[in-house]
């Protein structure tokens, strides 16, 4: 069995595969993007475990048609889906959440629907976030929390560019207007320059 | 090896709920004795038992046969409202299984049947009746039948047979509503007359508990002091009778059934497979336990997941399969 804190890259592939499985019973389908922890996990950017698997947006269409839009709420099948998970892989029924989601009252970075790279689960097509849009995020949580939460040892090991940094840089400020705030993002990025090498 | 599994334990299922009907049609009066000699020692519940035959009649074509018998001989003892209540339950396709039944009971008379009835239901041809001419009410699993006999179908006469099948246990209203598959207002309104009429005394407690009590004893006794009452004066033949809620364990082992026998029809995967299974165990968990079941725990382990619930699945369809042979 599972354990809830410590979600592997090969644990969060088992899960979204049951989600699949049971979504597909239930004859629903839906695409997510999923950002955090488990998008560096799954594609091997950073090997560390995380706690649970943020999505910060649902999808619709494909190609030049793709939109998003909030996950909130989930679905009703996409609810059932990850209890009935939970309750099978006896882990917390919140392994699967949209807290990130949140961002939505504050604006999404430009970049969420670049460089997207899908994988499909049958009924589940899940697309994990690409690269510079991790890399703002990152930016953000880690400016909003300290220059050492996870946030930026993950930033840190994304080993980002200069032009990256920058890019993430001007939508992280956007987000909080105040002088605090941008000293905050600055210290982050010098922290992560110092570091990355 | 899911196909291996899933077979295994239908056939386990399936042996058990077919030897379920049997006992109990054998208590009604049908013939059978010479295959089955147990017979049922609790109480029949005879929509229960027709509903499930119903379902199990393509496994086992007697059952069809004493379906057939006791359309002709029991039908008018059988409530059309209840049977549609417990038919609710289930899936379309299984709610129509008991279309065969309302078809036969029509032939032979019974009118009421005509609104569930199907004209097109394949009557087994010339059927060999497979009983006598009445239904065997005397026997203390036929208790049911025989106070709807006497008394009329109805909430009452099903209440009286639950209670008096307590074997002087008092029971709540929430109880009852389980046990009779009657709505509460209904039930609530039953127990008011018969505790008029003092054939059940009512606790001061709350919640109020039911008790039967002999009808020849007058006095205005409590519940706990009327305990046993109805079977100290004398009713010896009532004292055998007792009622047991089967429905979670019958329900139980159909959807098991039915699930493994998606096992054969279907690809299923490994992980679905449980998954469904948990979701059988869990809806039926608590009902299970209520009624003295020990179930497996489904608790972490770090061993395989199918390894876990390959044996969850077995000791579950065992516990359940024991204690229905042990306790009917």
């Amino acid at each position: 069995m599972l354990n809830s804190i410590n979600l592997s890259s090969k644990d969060i592939r088992r899960l979204l595969q049951a989600v699949r499985e049971r979504l597909h019973l239930s004859g629903f389908e839906i695409a997510l993007i999923i950002v955090g922890g488990a998008n560096l996990n799954v594609m091997n950017i950073v090997a560390r475990t995380t706690k649970d698997v943020d999505v910060i947006a649902q999808t619709e269409g494909e190609g030049d048609e793709l939109t998003i839009r909030s996950p909130l709420p989930f679905p009703e099948p996409l609810t059932q889906a990850i209890e009935t998970v939970a309750r099978d892989f006896n882990i917390s029924s919140d392994w699967m959440n949209a807290e990130v989601a949140a961002q939505w009252n504050v604006g999404m970075p430009d970049t969420i629907l670049d460089d997207l790279t899908w994988r499909k689960y049958s009924a589940l097509k899940v697309g994990f976030a690409g690269r510079q849009t991790i890399i703002s995020l990152k930016l953000f949580a880690a400016a909003d929390r300290s220059p050492a939460s996870v946030h930026a040892q993950d930033l840190v090991a994304l080993r980002p560019t200069d032009d990256e940094l920058l890019h993430a840089a001007d939508w992280v400020k956007t987000q909080d207007a105040s002088e605090h705030f941008s000293s905050l993002v600055d210290d982050v990025i010098r922290y992560v320059k110092r570091d990355r090498e | 090896m899911l196909r291996e599994i899933g077979n295994k334990l239908k056939q386990a299922a399936e042996e058990a709920l077919i030897d379920a009907c049997w006992r109990q049609w054998i208590v009604l009066g049908a013939s059978g004795t010479e295959i089955h000699k147990r017979q049922a020692t609790s109480i029949v519940d005879v929509e229960q038992l027709i509903l499930f035959s119903s379902l199990l009649r393509r496994k086992e074509q007697r059952l069809e046969l004493f379906l057939n018998w006791f359309a002709v001989v029991g039908a008018p003892l059988v409530s059309l409202q209840r049977i549609q209540g417990l038919t609710d339950r289930f899936a379309a396709e299984e709610k129509s299984q008991i279309a065969l039944f309302a078809q036969m009971a029509l032939s032979a008379g019974d009118r009421r049947w005509k609104t569930i009835a199907k004209s097109d239901a394949e009557i087994p041809g010339s059927p060999k009746l497979k009983g006598p001419s009445i239904p065997n009410l005397l026997h203390p699993g036929a208790l049911m039948l025989r106070f709807r006999a006497g008394f009329g179908l109805g909430a009452k006469a099903d209440l009286m047979t639950i209670l008096v099948g307590q074997c002087g246990h008092p029971r709540t209203v929430k109880h009852l509503v389980e046990a009779a598959a009657y709505r509460e207002t209904s039930v609530r309104e039953a127990l008011r007359d018969l505790t008029l009429a003092a054939f059940v005394v009512k606790s001061n407690n709350r919640p109020a508990e039911y008790i039967a009590r002999s009808p020849w004893h007058t006095d205005t006794t409590s519940v706990r002091e009327t305990s046993g009452s109805f079977y100290s004066e004398g009713n010896a033949e009532l004292s055998r009778s007792s009622w047991k809620t089967l429905w979670p364990v019958l329900s139980f082992l159909h959807d098991c059934m039915t699930l493994f026998d998606t096992t054969d029809s279907e690809e299923l995967s490994e992980y679905i497979f449980y998954s469904k299974f948990r979701d059988v165990l869990e809806t039926y968990r608590d009902d299970l336990v209520l009624l003295g079941i020990v179930l497996p725990h489904t608790v972490p382990t770090n061993s395989d997941f199918s390894d876990v619930w390959t044996k969850i699945m077995h000791q579950s369809v065992d516990a359940v399969t024991d204690w229905l042979a042990e306790n009917l």
